[in-house]
């Protein structure tokens, strides 16, 4: 800290009365504590805020519900701390108009069962969503199972308010479906990271209840059922709003193996359907179908509705949504999250649980299968955990996709890059980094080369 | 005018045919949709990402101004060369680059008609969802510049959400790939902002496209109303029944007697709004969900409501809807086509606004609308052989955006900016808004040779932001 800490207290102390205090160590950034922590209540302090500390020289990062601080780089330098839990309201609700203004530190459970109450969904199912904030949801772009069908945060955020760097408010984007007015900058925001500003306030799309949603766990022997099971439902006229398939230890993890009785060899392909009783009725017969066409009378596709096995759909997904609390805390020391061509994912996880074996590391994963992201969980010794990692690596960026890490990144050492290989991009990302934050405050290091 | 040597080396570049320079060749090249005009120094046929880089360095290095021009047929005078200099020409750049149905990606280059993807697709049993009502004549590359949307847009989105990759020469000649065949690669989403950026960040030369499977059924209806609100009122209907139809078009009493007119499709003369409703999915519950739709429909007020079994009935619902920019066209010598978009239970606001604007200047005003997104199309009828006529068209149409904005809306949903509405965007925007914009701008084209003269107001665009270089 450039700066004493009883000087910076004091001043703060003015801007936002009460709001500001010393660094606390259990709020840190991979290890590193924040000299000071303040959590604005308005848009307008944030900016006063930012605004000073900007011109303090202050480097600064925000904080949601503390649920992704593990991803990418450690922070080169963390004075300030913006904990944005106290900006917790909703701006702007209609209904009617299917959409929602809402300030960045509201949780997305908080926001569910707002707009569930009026038969609307918000169509974002982060990991820890009781904790996770709307504002970090869009910084770190963890959309969850259902990108397929609704889209992600680029495609669900309509209207951002951020706060620049110097301190001063702008906004992109709207309250409408369609805008094509201006240059669209609150899209960069999209998994920015907080690199380019704070977001403050974010406007979001909702949609309708489904008349009817079911949820199917499909068992699945191996990865070569499960890649031809999905790519027969792709391939169809179907339309499943996620196709998430857990492997034998998160399966184990998240306690579907009782509800299964399934061995601990299986995986578990859990479908989503929405939409009309009849259409919805419609793929579960079809789905069956396509398991009975796998079947080869030993290893056995099972595919069963959730009502069947006793567990209610919401309390399926909710426990899907504590996966990666779960399994971080279960000794996984590593997380990373691929992204690749979506029939590609197959491969990739094939391979990642041959160099989890080659270089004994205990691995479990998740898949978007109609995305193309995995999620993989690794525990070992760091120099195993950093030979795999740089293995998952090499095997995305070879499918055209890429890897980054979600937590642990200590533990892969000081020469490891939280996102890879530079893409034809990064002189374009440079320049926007240096463009908005030409001081670098704005959770700096944390970003791609270190921006 | 360009230099001889200069055209030399472009025609070093390109061929010696593919450089158009004559005055009367470059007249076709001076307008497009919009109502301005501009003579460019020089035309500029490429076929290959290679060729293009080398004209944008060429012009890099001569600081002439260069504009990538794919069809044409933006409203707002996106394509056309307010500063002179090069126009490039996208038309040849039109192959399939690969079909991936494994991972659900098409990539084709820009030029590439945007209708022509989707009848690629057809016998493999997918399509590529943004259909804007010039598809049949507008590029792909057209389409991520203005982010085109359509009458689909409510379940399906917009262009930004169907584009994922994009191969582009940036203004000082590198070629850069932002985005690709996977989704959210890390990095600021530097296609999300490049579309829609009007031509003015670089030129796209290939695009990786989603492609969806097409819907196993499709169910159509139209109904007639005598209000605009119960139009709208079973819009809202439809909606809160958890439906979410692929298409809500409507068309109000001007359109309509216009439809009418010019291809009489049975619609009655003083009705004052059709509603043109498509439902899309699995066969299974579809005819259940549009007798709901219908009862709505009645409940409503719909005076009459025809319901589509046949393909062939299908295409007879949606023509009046299909003919209608054409039918209006027929009404005036002129028109101004705006694109004002509002939150959706706004619209009928937004409607007696226009009509109000419309009285106001003594103009008539057609609409088609899509409903479901709350976006506008008023027609300002208008005749340019009359001076002030065009001036109060202007007017009215500035007017018309503002109430829009008022509305809580946007004065753009689809157009763009381009040349028409730069002014219109301190409506809109504050300063601070403007200026992240030029700095995004400055980003991609530090120099502003790339489509110069568009989307940001002149003040903004010249005086650049605090951390300007």
């Amino acid at each position: 800290m450039p700066h004493d800490v009883g000087d910076v207290l004091a001043e703060l102390a003015l801007l936002a009365p009460g709001a500001a205090s010393d660094g606390n160590p259990q709020t840190n950034v991979a290890g590193l504590v924040p000299a000071v922590s303040v959590s604005p209540t308005t848009v307008s302090e944030l900016g006063q805020i930012v605004g000073w500390a900007s011109r303090r020289g202050l480097a600064m990062a925000a904080l949601g519900g503390g649920t992704k601080l593990g991803i990418g780089n450690p922070p080169s330098r963390l004075d300030l701390l913006l904990d944005m839990s106290a900006m917790n309201s909703v701006t702007e609700y209609d209904s009617a108009d299917l959409v929602l203004t809402a300030q960045a530190g509201v949780t997305i459970q908080h926001l569910r069962s707002m707009v569930r109450e009026d038969s609307l969904v918000l169509p974002l199912d982060p990991q820890s969503r009781d904790r996770a904030t709307i504002g970090g949801v869009i910084a770190c772009a963890d959309h969850g199972p259902r990108r397929r069908q609704y889209g992600g945060l680029r495609d669900l955020v309509l209207g951002l308010k951020v706060v620049l760097p110097d301190g001063s408010l702008a906004g992109f984007g709207g309250r409408t479906l369609k805008n094509v007015a201006g240059y669209d900058v609150g899209r960069l925001f999209v998994g920015s990271l907080g690199t380019m500003g704070v977001i403050a306030e974010a406007t979001i799309r909702l949609l309708p209840v489904p008349a009817c949603e079911e949820l199917l766990l499909v068992t699945v022997p191996g990865l070569e059922q499960g890649r031809r099971l999905v790519a027969r439902i792709l391939g169809s006229v179907l339309i499943p709003s996620s196709l998430e398939l857990l492997s034998p230890a998160c399966v184990g993890l998240l306690g579907f193996d009782q509800h299964l009785g399934s061995s601990d060899t299986e995986s578990l392909l859990l479908i989503a359907l929405e939409g009309h009783p009849a259409a919805v009725e419609r793929q579960v017969r079809d789905i069956s179908a396509f398991c009975a066409e796998l079947d080869s009378g030993t290893e056995m596709v099972e595919s069963r509705r959730a009502s069947e096995l006793g567990l209610p759909v919401d309390e399926a997904w909710d426990t899907f949504a504590g996966l990666r609390e779960k399994a971080l805390g279960n000794g996984s020391c590593v997380g990373l999250r691929c992204t690749v061509p979506l029939a590609r994912v197959w491969d990739l996880a094939a391979a990642a649980e041959e160099r989890s074996r080659a270089s004994s590391v205990a691995l479990s994963y998740t898949m978007s299968c109609g995305t193309g992201y995995l999620e993989a969980y690794a525990a070992g010794s760091p120099a195993d955990l950093r030979t795999f990692a740089e293995g998952v690596r090499a095997d995305a960026e070879y499918r055209e996709g890429a890897m980054s890490v979600l937590d642990g990144w200590s533990v892969l050492g000081e020469e490891f890059d939280a996102w890879g290989g530079r893409r034809t991009d990064f002189g374009l990302i440079r320049a926007v980094k240096e463009k908005f934050d030409p001081q670098g405050l704005m959770n700096p290091g944390r970003y791609l080369g270190g921006l | 005018m360009l230099s001889e040597g200069l055209l030399d080396e472009l025609r070093g570049i390109v061929g010696a045919e593919d450089v158009l320079w004559k005055r009367a060749d470059l007249q076709t090249y001076e307008y497009d949709g919009y109502v301005e005009r501009s003579l460019p120094d020089a035309v500029v046929f490429v076929e290959s990402t290679d060729e293009v880089a080398s004209v944008v360095r060429l012009a890099h290095r001569e600081n002439i101004p260069f504009l990538p021009r794919g069809c044409a047929t933006n409203l707002t005078g996106a394509t056309i060369a307010v500063r002179g200099g090069l126009v490039i020409e996208m038309a040849r750049m039109r192959r399939v680059v690969e079909i991936d149905l494994a991972n659900e990606r098409m990539v084709v280059e820009s030029g590439i008609y945007t209708e022509e993807i989707s009848a690629i697709l057809e016998p493999l049993g997918y399509y590529y969802a943004p259909d804007p009502s010039s598809a049949k004549a507008s590029s792909i590359g057209g389409n991520i510049a203005e982010n085109a949307g359509g009458p689909h847009c409510f379940k399906y989105g917009v262009t930004l959400n169907h584009v994922i990759g994009a191969e582009v020469v940036l203004p000082h000649g590198e070629v850069v790939w932002l985005g690709g065949k996977a989704v959210d690669l890390p990095g600021f989403d530097l296609l999300g902002g490049f579309i829609g950026s009007e031509g003015t960040f670089g030129i796209c030369t290939k695009a990786v496209l989603r492609i969806l499977r097409k819907a196993e059924a499709i169910k159509t209806l139209l109904a007639i109303y005598d209000s605009i609100d119960d139009a709208a009122k079973t819009v809202t209907a439809i909606v809160a029944a958890g439906m979410i139809p692929a298409t809500l078009e409507m068309m109000d009493k001007l359109a309509i007697q216009a439809v009418e007119d010019s291809q009489a499709l049975g619609f009655p003369r003083d009705a004052a709004a059709v509603l043109l409703i498509e439902l899309d999915g699995l066969v299974d519950g579809l005819e259940d969900m549009a007798a709901d739709v219908l009862a709505m429909c009645r409940r409503n007020n719909a005076r009459e409501v025809r319901a589509a079994g046949s393909e062939e009935e299908r295409t007879a619902l949606w023509k009046g809807r299909k003919g209608a920019v054409a039918a209006v066209a027929r009404l005036a010598p002129n028109f101004l086509l705006i694109d004002g978009t509002v939150p959706r239970t706004k619209l009928p606001d937004a409607l007696r606004k226009v009509y109000e604007i419309g009285d106001k200047y003594d103009l008539r005003i057609a609409n088609v609308a899509h409903a479901g997104d709350g976006n506008l199309h008023p027609f300002v009828l208008f005749d340019s052989r009359i001076s002030a006529d065009k001036e109060l068209a202007m007017k009215a149409a500035m007017e018309i955006l503002a109430a829009c904005v008022a509305l809580g809306g946007t004065i753009t949903g689809e157009h763009g900016i381009g040349i028409e509405k730069m002014e219109a965007m301190s409506i809109l925007f504050t300063e601070n808004d403007l200026r992240a914009q030029q700095w995004l701008k400055e980003v991609f084209d530090p120099v502003g040779l790339c489509n110069p003269g568009k989307v940001l107001p002149a003040r903004v665009a010249v005086g650049g932001g605090a951390h300007a270089a």
